[in-house]
């Protein structure tokens, strides 16, 4: 085996906002919280046939995590798994970068596909008093605390880009997934919708941990 | 219209992509090479052009393209748009952990 270095994974949204800024309207509390979530490394796997159960047992093991078999995220630690599709998840580490899916993909080896995901979404985190008035001018999912708790995730067209949305706290705090290609343009959705409560730009994660 | 996928829960129907009849599963049987007669073409012919447009219920392949990625089994009124029901399309054994 070649012994290649690992890259860290980088910003999706650097030079867009940064940490404490504020955007929109100014006066009073910002009604909203916008943090990418940085130096996070994603892994997608997918059971093989016939061998969910397995794969199950063995994902409990190593992170005392279920795999959810319906839309749900569960969290334990700095890593959460997401469902993704019916045998499939996306495994999220927040620290350790990708020698964590490297050794995910070593240890699941005849039980699951697993695929570096890291590059391929930015995560956003969007709190605050304001946050369900601003998704909902783009999410046709109910989110109503009732139906969509903490603990709930949706796979949707956000603005009409493809999208994990997930409510991670009843504060309520939802970290949304989205395809890193269509950042800028989903960047301008948000901060359009969002502008009018007042948005305070926040920093989660370590750049440099990659 | 919105759909409810089995997995996903009730959503818009642009997050889906309508494929067509659900109970033309089977091609014509024809062996490689063999060559077609009037029954084969006849049965071609019908399996690749002709369609049943019923003023009732209609099964049909809907696909969650911008949801769980998963292929659906959709019974729909042709006249009244409601949805009667909606099933995976693949067997419940290939869906993963339970
Ligand atoms: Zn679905």
């Amino acid at each position: 085996m070649v012994d290649v270095s690992i890259p860290p994974v980088v910003s999706a949204l650097a030079g867009l906002a940064t940490a404490g800024q504020r955007l929109g309207f100014k006066d009073g509390e910002a009604g909203v919280q916008i943090a990418e979530l940085t130096g996070v490394a994603i892994a997608s796997i997918a059971a093989r046939k016939g061998l969910a159960d397995d794969l199950s047992a063995k994902v409990q093991t190593l992170f005392g995590l279920p795999l959810p078999s319906e839309p749900k995220r569960v969290a334990a630690g700095d890593v959460s798994i997401i469902w993704s599709a019916p045998g499939q998840w996306l495994v999220v580490f927040e620290s350790g970068g990708r020698q964590r899916v490297s050794d995910l993909t070593a240890a699941l080896r005849g039980l699951a596909s697993t695929t570096d995901q890291s590059d391929s979404r930015a995560i956003i985190e969007i709190s605050g008093p304001r946050v369900r008035d601003v998704l909902a001018k783009g999410v046709m999912v109910d989110l109503h605390p009732s139906v969509f708790a903490p603990g709930n995730t949706a796979i949707t067209l956000v603005a009409h880009v493809g999208a994990q949305l997930t409510c991670i706290d009843a504060a309520p705090v939802y970290q949304l997934m989205v395809p890193r290609s269509f950042c800028l343009s989903f960047w301008d959705w948000l901060i359009s919708s969002a502008e009018e409560y007042g948005i305070s730009i926040g920093a989660k994660g370590d750049p440099k941990k990659g | 219209m919105r759909i409810v996928c089995p997995f996903c829960g009730a959503r818009d129907a642009q997050e889906f992509s309508y494929l067509g009849d659900a109970s033309l599963q089977q091609r014509p049987d024809t062996p490689a090479g063999a060559p077609l007669d009037d029954a084969a073409h006849a049965a071609w012919h019908d399996y690749v052009y002709l369609r049943e447009n019923p003023p009732g219920e209609h099964t049909e392949f809907w696909y969650h393209a911008s949801g769980c990625r998963q292929w659906l089994k959709v019974t729909r009124h042709m006249r009244t748009h409601a949805i009667s029901n909606v099933e995976a399309a693949r067997p419940s054994s290939l869906r993963g952990a339970a």
